[in-house]
Order: structure tokens, then C-alpha cells, then sequence
């Protein structure tokens, strides 16, 4: 029984915390986070490679399975089951800001998407009818560095979508669904830019975007995750591969150790490292980041996540490179091997806390030094978490700029 | 984990969410901490959904997660570090209603040690009974009982809630 004063704490408790308004569940980065953990408990279960990969393949399967799953969700009477869905054309210019908007049609009823870019608010924001309004985007950062077209996270409560900024050359995104339906989206003009976007229920999610510029097939993207890589016409999409680029394992006080993977998957995203550390007694934790192999073939650490123990640099090496060689200072060096994933070369390394790089070099296989420099070498972007054991908010910035942290 | 689990996971999430961020928002008093910790006990919960699903009561574990990652996120202070140029800045982040009332509660809230506030949290926001916030905390009842009157205590005379509506 509460006293007088113990109500009226509750009530002030209720009327504050009632009124958060959370932000959307981010159910597929939890449902793709979750399964980077639990590869990494089979990572660190098991003992010997052939374990590992073993595990890791039962681990890819089981992901397929998910995601199939996953797709294929809109069980009668737990989710709302859309029967067709269809995009609305909008002018080649944007009225309101509104640049995607679609309609869904089933079990007696129907529900509207819309995407639009707020200028005065710097926002891409998006809604389905009867809800509110999300923020879905940073209008200033949505922006397509030189491709076909570069995706962003487009989905809010219970409808996952993508928007996009295409290339000028775009004049139509045709869209296929795992529900076997198809879309055309064509690209409307809003605050300089070239947009396309699609929301799809839960039941339903994006399979495939294919660009054309006239009937001209310009690439497509065929994916489960963010698209990342645009592949050309004709190509055929790749296998999905999975290899162990290297592993170790480092201290973690009170006779505690963390044991970490890095692997890098090769697919149709393109290619995806994935990091995972597992440690005794606690829990696991992992990073995961696809590129294209366009990216790939630029050398430089493609990832970085900078925690309590440690830090680890993932990247890749030009295709020459049979391994790097890093100087940690105090005498101390690392040599690390550049693993082939279908023709690209990959590394990654774990740098004990307060370990630090002095210089690294490349060597090829007979062992002469392709080029090097002094202090890390050239980082892309940092991934890291906001808390120490959490998971990784997979929040990206790019090193020296803004509030990203020093190294 | 199969498709039936995976959507059982993804209802379990979205039913969920809300209330826990409303719970990570009075462990933390901050919506981003709150909303990145219930991310994090939803994945780990999701990582064992096997095992989650057959627990008497998931939502006594995902809340463990929580209160532990609160705890942890102390430890690791010291790389505590917001990484984006600018927060994410969704739309109805801040309160608009009675944001002095909040700003206060929160304010006094912030000033209790986590255990005790976490007490609060549970025992006066969430109804748990003392055994039920007991075993949330991993603690006795007796230290709950304890810990919920060093709290209140502390309030009563927080120079925050003096101008409040919390009777002395």
C-alpha cells in the first residue's frame, strides 16, 4: 500500500514519463544486431577454425531465415495484411516537399505514405495515415557522392521503406518486393537534389531497385539491409561468401577476456565486415558496414569501433598486399595478414587500449614494402558505441570533422 | 531463430518499445541514452530470443538488461562519447507539455544515486510490488525498502522539488 506521498510521487512519475515520445522501434537494426550477437556467442563458443566457420555458416543460414522470416511476417490477425500496394507519380518538381508517396490496399482497407523534405527544418520526414510525422533523415547529409543513386534509412513505426538521391541520368527506379510485387518510382526534384523513396509494410519489404535512364538499364541492387552497392547490368550477383580475416583476444580485467572475429561477408550487398567480440562471464558486441567493392578498392580502414578495451581498425589493402606490418611503438609491432575475399584484400586488427600507431607499411608476398605512412592509415569512418558495453549505435562520422572523437 | 520467432520478436519489440524507453528516460533522464538503452536490451534479448521466450516473465529481463547497461554505462564513462555532428532530431523529442514539472522531477530524479533511482523507476512509476523490484535489481527487499526511503527522503528536501507538489 503506497502512502499519500509515495501517489503523489507516482502521479508526477506518470505524467512525465507518459508523455516521452519515443522515437521509432528500430526493429530491423535490433533483428540484425541480434544476429551479429549471436554469431559472435558461436564465434567465441567454439574452439577451433573449423568450428568458427561452422558456426558462422549456420549463423548466415539462420539470418537468411530471419530475414525471410522476417518478410513474410504478416500473419493474419497479427499484422495488417496488404494486398497490393502502389506508388503514386508526382510532378518532376516537388510540391510541399512531398517527393514519394504510396497507397496500400487490403483487408478492407487502405493506408497513404508520403515522403517529404523539410528545407526550413533540414529534415526528410515521413508519415502513413493516422499516425504523426517522423523524422526519417538530415536533409543536408542526404545527399549522392558520384553514384547511381545513394540509399538511406527511410522506414518509421512498423513500415520499413528507403529513401534515396539519384544521379540526374535516373528517370525511373523500377522496384520489385519479396511479395513479388512491382513499383516504378520516378525521381522528383526538391531542394536541389533527386529523390525517389518507398515504405512498404511490415509484411512486405524492397527485394530489388533497378535505375534506367530512359529504357537504358543503369544497375540495380539486390538486398536485404541498406542498398549499398549498385551492380551493372547483366552482372551476376554474387554467392554468398563468408571468411575469417582474423581473430584474437585481448584482456578484459578481473580474469575476464574478450575474444573478437572479424570476418567479411561477400554478397550481393557488396561487401559487409563484420566484427564481433564476445567476452567471458558478460555478453557480446559487434559492428557490421558494407561498401561496394567500388569502395573496397580504395585502401584505408573502412571501420573503426573504439570501446573500453580497445580499439579495431577494418579495412581493406590494395589486392598486391599480402600483409601489413604496424609499429605500436616501444619496440612493439603487429603484422597482420591481407586475406582475399573474391579479389579484394581485407585486414583487421586489434589495438590493446593505450596502444597507439606509430608508422605501418604494406608488403607483397616476397616481402617489399608497397607504400605505408606514418600514424594510423587513412580512415574512412568510425563506428562506435555511446556506451562502453552497450551495442553500437552504428552512428557514423568521419574522423577530424565535426565532434567525432580522437584516436 | 525461426520465422515464428522472429516475428514473435518483432511484435514482442513493438508492443514494448515505448514503455521502455519511458523507463530507460527515468534511469537516464535523457531520451537518447534512454532510447540506445533499450536498444540494447532488446538485442541481447533478441540474441537469446530462445531463451527469452520461455522465461516466466521476458519483461522482468529485458529490464534487467536495462538496469545493468545503466549500471555498466557508468563504468565506461570514460568513452562515453556522442559521435554525430548534430543529435538525431526527431520530431516530439522534447516535452511540450509541462516542461517545468518534467525539468524538475528530472532534475531531483538525476540527483539520486542510479540504485535508488532505479527503485523509484520500478517500485513508484512501473507498480512492481518490493519482491518484484527486488528481483529486477538483483537485491533483497529489505534493501529495496531501504533504498526507497533514502530516496524519498532525499527528494522531500531536494532544493528541486521544494517548489514542487511533492508534500514535505
Amino acid at each position: 500500500m503506497l502512502s499519500e506521498e509515495e501517489l503523489q510521487l507516482k502521479a508526477r512519475l506518470d505524467r512525465v514519463l507518459g508523455q516521452i515520445n519515443a522515437a521509432p522501434p528500430p526493429v530491423a537494426a535490433v533483428l540484425r544486431k541480434g544476429r551479429i550477437m549471436r554469431t559472435g556467442y558461436n564465434l567465441a563458443i567454439s574452439t577451433a577454425v573449423a568450428a568458427v566457420s561452422l558456426a558462422g555458416f549456420a549463423a548466415v543460414t539462420q539470418l537468411g531465415h530471419l530475414h525471410r522470416h522476417q518478410a513474410s511476417s504478416g500473419e493474419p490477425g497479427r499484422h495488417p495484411h496488404w494486398k497490393k500496394e502502389r506508388v503514386v507519380r508526382l510532378g518532376p518538381v516537388a510540391k510541399h516537399g512531398l517527393v514519394a508517396e504510396g497507397i496500400e490496399t487490403g483487408s478492407g482497407r487502405q493506408a497513404t505514405w508520403k515522403i517529404r523534405v523539410d528545407a526550413s527544418h533540414n529534415q526528410v520526414r515521413a508519415k502513413v495515415t493516422g499516425g504523426r510525422e517522423w523524422y526519417i533523415g538530415n536533409l543536408r547529409r542526404s545527399v549522392n557522392p558520384g553514384s547511381i543513386g545513394t540509399f538511406y534509412y527511410g522506414g518509421i513505426e512498423g513500415w520499413p521503406g528507403f529513401y534515396a538521391v539519384v544521379s540526374k541520368d535516373v528517370t525511373r527506379v523500377a522496384v520489385t518486393t519479396k511479395d513479388h510485387q512491382k513499383l516504378d518510382l520516378y525521381p522528383v526534384a526538391a531542394a536541389g537534389r533527386r529523390w525517389v523513396g518507398v515504405l512498404t509494410p511490415l509484411s512486405d519489404s524492397v527485394r530489388t531497385f533497378t535505375a534506367y535512364s530512359g529504357k537504358t538499364e543503369l544497375g540495380r541492387v539486390v538486398t536485404d539491409h541498406l542498398p549499398v552497392t549498385w551492380w551493372p547490368p547483366g552482372q551476376k550477383i554474387p554467392a554468398e561468401q563468408n571468411v575469417v580475416v582474423n581473430r584474437g583476444r585481448v584482456p578484459a580485467g578481473s580474469g575476464h577476456h574478450l575474444d573478437w572475429v572479424v570476418s567479411v561477408q561477400y554478397g550481393s550487398d557488396g561487401y559487409c565486415v563484420l566484427m564481433t567480440g564476445y567476452i567471458t562471464g558478460s555478453g557480446g558486441f559487434g559492428i557490421e558496414d558494407c561498401m561496394s567493392p567500388d569502395t573496397a578498392q580504395s585502401a584505408g580502414v573502412k571501420a573503426i569501433e573504439h570501446r573500453r578495451l580497445g580499439s579495431w581498425l577494418l579495412g581493406t589493402a590494395k589486392r598486391s598486399v599480402a600483409y601489413l606490418k604496424f609499429d605500436l611503438g616501444g619496440g612493439r609491432a603487429s603484422r597482420v595478414a591481407a586475406v582475399p575475399v573474391s579479389g579484394q584484400r581485407f585486414f583487421g586488427l586489434a589495438l590493446r587500449s593505450g596502444q597507439h600507431v606509430a608508422s605501418w607499411a604494406a608488403y607483397d608476398k616476397a616481402g617489399h614494402k608497397l607504400y605505408g605512412g606514418t600514424g594510423l592509415p587513412k580512415i574512412d569512418r568510425y563506428i562506435g558505441p555511446l556506451t562502453a558495453w552497450g551495442w553500437a549505435d552504428n552512428t557514423n562520422c568521419v574522423l577530424g570533422q565535426g565532434r567525432c572523437p580522437k584516436l | 531463430m525461426d520465422g515464428m520467432a522472429a516475428d514473435e520478436f518483432t511484435e514482442f519489440m513493438l508492443s514494448r518499445w515505448a514503455g521502455l524507453v519511458r523507463f530507460g528516460y527515468g534511469l537516464t533522464g535523457d531520451q537518447g541514452l534512454a532510447e540506445d538503452l533499450a536498444q540494447t536490451a532488446l538485442t541481447r534479448a533478441c540474441a537469446s530470443w530462445t531463451r527469452v521466450r520461455r522465461a516466466s516473465d521476458p519483461d522482468a529481463y529485458v529490464r534487467r538488461i536495462m538496469i545493468n547497461s545503466n549500471r555498466s554505462r557508468f563504468r565506461g564513462r570514460r568513452v562515453s562519447e556522442q559521435l554525430t555532428e548534430s543529435p538525431p532530431d526527431y520530431p516530439g523529442r522534447e516535452l511540450v507539455e509541462a516542461p517545468d514539472e518534467r525539468t524538475e522531477l528530472m532534475a531531483a530524479l538525476m540527483s539520486l544515486p542510479a540504485g535508488q533511482r532505479a527503485v523509484v523507476v520500478l517500485r513508484y512509476w512501473m507498480d512492481l510490488s518490493e519482491a518484484d523490484t527486488a528481483a529486477a535489481l538483483g537485491c533483497s527487499t529489505g534493501n529495496v525498502k531501504s533504498q526507497a526511503a533514502r530516496a524519498l527522503a532525499k527528494l522531500r528536501v531536494s532544493g528541486e522539488l521544494m517548489n514542487g507538489r511533492l508534500p514535505c
